[in-house]
C-alpha cells in the first residue's frame, strides 16, 4: 500500500510537472484533468478539517471548562453556516456573501486593526529583549519610512519623502526582497523536488 | 517555449545533483552554519520532554495545489523530527493549521512517527487541528491554544501572513520559548520584531537538513547552496553579456 501510494504520488507529479513545461497536447490535457482531480481532492480536505474542527470542539464540551460556551458558540455557528450554503446551494450566492461581508470580514477588519497596536508593544519589547545591531537597523529603517510615508501639514517631508525613501525603496528594500523570494523559491524547488523523488513521503510512507 | 525548456532543464538538473549529492554525502556529513533558531529548538524539545509538556507547531495555511504549500511541507518535516522526538515521552505535539489537507498530512506524519516509534497507542488524532480557514478565522482559533499554560514551546512554520503577529505577540507573552519562520516578506518582518530566534528567507526549508541526519535533506540543502551561486553567477554575467551585445 505505502508503495503504490508513492508511485501514484510520484507519477502524478512527474505528469503535472511535463504538462506544465512541454507542449505535447496529451500530457497538457493529463494536467488538467490530475489537476482537476486535485482541486476535488483539496474541497473534500477542506471537509475532513471541517470534521476535524467539529470533533475538537465537541471534545471541549465533554472534557467542560471555560472554553465550554466558545465550542458551542463555534459549533452552532459553523453547523448554521455549513446548512445554510448546502440547503441554498452555489446558485445563491448571496447568503454566502451576506456571511462573509456581513460577519467574517468585519471581524477580520477588527482583528487587523489590533494589529497596529501589537506591533507598536512588540517593538517596544524587542528593545528590551534583543539590542543588537540588527535590530537597531530594522528600528531606525522603520522609523525612516515610517516619517517619510507619514502625513504632515506641508505634505510629504521634503527629500526625505520624495527622494531619499523612494531611492531606498527601489534600490535596496527591493533587491533584499528579490534576494529572499529567491532564495525562498529555490527552497520550494528542492522541497518539491524531494516529493516528486519520494524522498519525503508525508503521506504515510517515511 | 525556450523559458519552458529551460525551467525543465533546471528542475532536471537540481534534481539530479540532489541525487548525486544524497550519495555522496552519506559518507561525510556536510558542515552547515550554526543558525540559533534550531538549536534552541532542539533545547526546547528536549525540555518539553523532561517536563512532560506538549510543544505547539503552527502549520499556517498554505493550499497544497500552490507555490504557498511549500513551506507547509517544510513543517511537516519538522513535525516528523518532533513527532520522532516527542514520541519518547507522554505528550504529543499539538498541530493547528488553516488548512485541510495539511490536517490530514499532519495526522499521518504523527502517526506514522509514533508508530516506528513503537508508541503507537500514544497517538491522538486530535491533537492535529484545523482551527480556521480564512487567515484570520485561523489565528482567532489558535489563540485560546496559544494561551494554554501547559505549553512549552510555540514553533510557527509555515505560509502564516499578518495574522501570524497576532500568534504571535500572544505567544511572545506566554515568556516560553517561541520560533517562528514565514515565507510571506510581510509576515517576517513582522516575526523578527516578535521572537529571539527569528528564522529568514530560506531558513525555513533547512528545518529537515538541521535537526535530522537524513542524507537527502542535507543534499538538499546542498543543492540550494550550488543553485544561489549559480544564481549570483547569472545575475552578474548575464547583463555584462547583454551590455556587449552576445544575445
Amino acid at each position: 500500500m505505502r508503495l503504490f501510494s508513492a508511485v501514484l504520488a510520484v507519477l502524478t507529479a512527474v505528469i503535472v510537472l511535463a504538462g506544465g513545461f512541454l507542449p505535447i497536447p496529451v500530457l497538457v490535457e493529463l494536467r488538467y484533468i490530475l489537476l482537476q482531480w486535485g482541486a476535488i481532492l483539496a474541497g473534500t480536505a477542506v471537509l475532513v478539517g471541517f470534521y476535524n474542527l467539529l470533533a475538537v470542539h465537541l471534545h471541549h464540551l465533554r472534557r467542560g471548562g471555560l472554553q465550554i460556551l466558545y465550542s458551542l458558540a463555534l459549533i452552532l455557528a459553523a453547523l448554521i453556516a455549513f446548512s445554510l450554503v448546502v440547503l441554498f446551494g452555489p446558485q445563491t450566492p448571496s447568503i454566502q456573501t451576506w456571511l462573509i461581508m456581513g460577519i467574517v470580514r468585519p471581524v477580520e477588519a477588527s482583528l487587523l486593526g489590533i494589529l497596529s497596536v501589537t506591533l507598536i508593544y512588540a517593538l517596544m519589547r524587542l528593545l528590551r529583549r534583543r539590542l543588537d545591531s540588527l535590530t537597531l537597523l530594522f528600528l531606525l529603517s522603520a522609523f525612516f519610512f515610517l516619517l517619510a510615508m507619514a502625513p504632515t501639514p506641508w505634505g510629504i517631508l521634503p527629500l526625505i519623502g520624495d527622494f531619499l525613501a523612494p531611492w531606498l525603496q527601489d534600490t535596496f528594500v527591493t533587491a533584499g526582497a528579490r534576494g529572499l523570494l529567491l532564495g525562498m523559491a529555490l527552497g520550494a524547488l528542492t522541497t518539491g523536488l524531494r516529493l516528486l523523488l519520494a524522498v519525503d513521503r508525508p503521506y504515510g510512507g517515511k | 517555449m525556450y523559458l519552458a525548456l529551460l525551467s525543465l532543464f533546471i528542475v532536471l538538473s537540481a534534481a539530479a545533483l540532489l541525487v548525486t549529492l544524497t550519495f555522496v554525502q552519506r559518507k561525510s556529513r556536510p558542515a552547515f552554519r550554526t543558525i540559533p533558531a534550531f538549536q534552541e529548538l532542539r533545547r526546547s524539545i528536549d525540555l518539553s520532554i523532561e517536563e512532560g509538556r506538549p510543544v505547539h507547531l503552527s502549520l499556517g495555511r498554505g493550499n497544497l495545489l500552490t507555490l504557498q504549500g511549500a513551506p507547509g511541507l517544510a513543517g511537516l518535516s519538522m513535525l516528523r523530527y518532533m513527532a520522532a522526538q516527542t514520541a519518547v515521552g507522554d505528550q504529543p505535539p499539538l498541530i493547528t493549521t488553516g488548512e485541510g489537507s495539511l490536517v490530514i498530512l499532519a495526522q499521518d506524519t504523527t502517526q506514522t512517527a509514533f508508530r516506528a516509534a513503537f508508541a503507537e497507542e500514544l497517538y491522538r488524532p486530535l491533537t492535529a487541528r484545523l482551527t480556521g480557514l480564512s487567515p484570520f478565522a485561523y489565528a482567532a482559533g489558535a489563540l485560546p491554544l496559544i494561551r494554554e499554560p501547559q505549553i512549552s514551546t510555540h514553533i510557527f512554520l509555515g505560509n502564516l501572513g499578518a495574522e501570524s503577529l497576532l500568534l504571535g505577540e500572544a505567544a511572545e507573552r506566554q515568556n516560553i520559548s517561541f520560533i517562528a519562520a514565514s515565507d510571506d516578506l510581510s509576515a517576517q518582518a513582522g516575526l523578527f520584531a516578535l521572537t529571539s530566534h527569528p528564522l529568514i528567507g530560506e531558513e525555513i526549508f533547512a528545518a529537515g537538513a538541521y535537526l535530522s541526519n537524513y542524507a537527502p535533506h542535507q543534499a538538499s540543502l546542498s543543492v540550494q547552496d550550488v543553485s544561489r551561486w549559480l544564481l549570483i553567477i547569472a545575475l552578474l554575467t548575464l547583463p555584462v553579456l547583454k551590455f556587449f551585445g552576445v544575445f
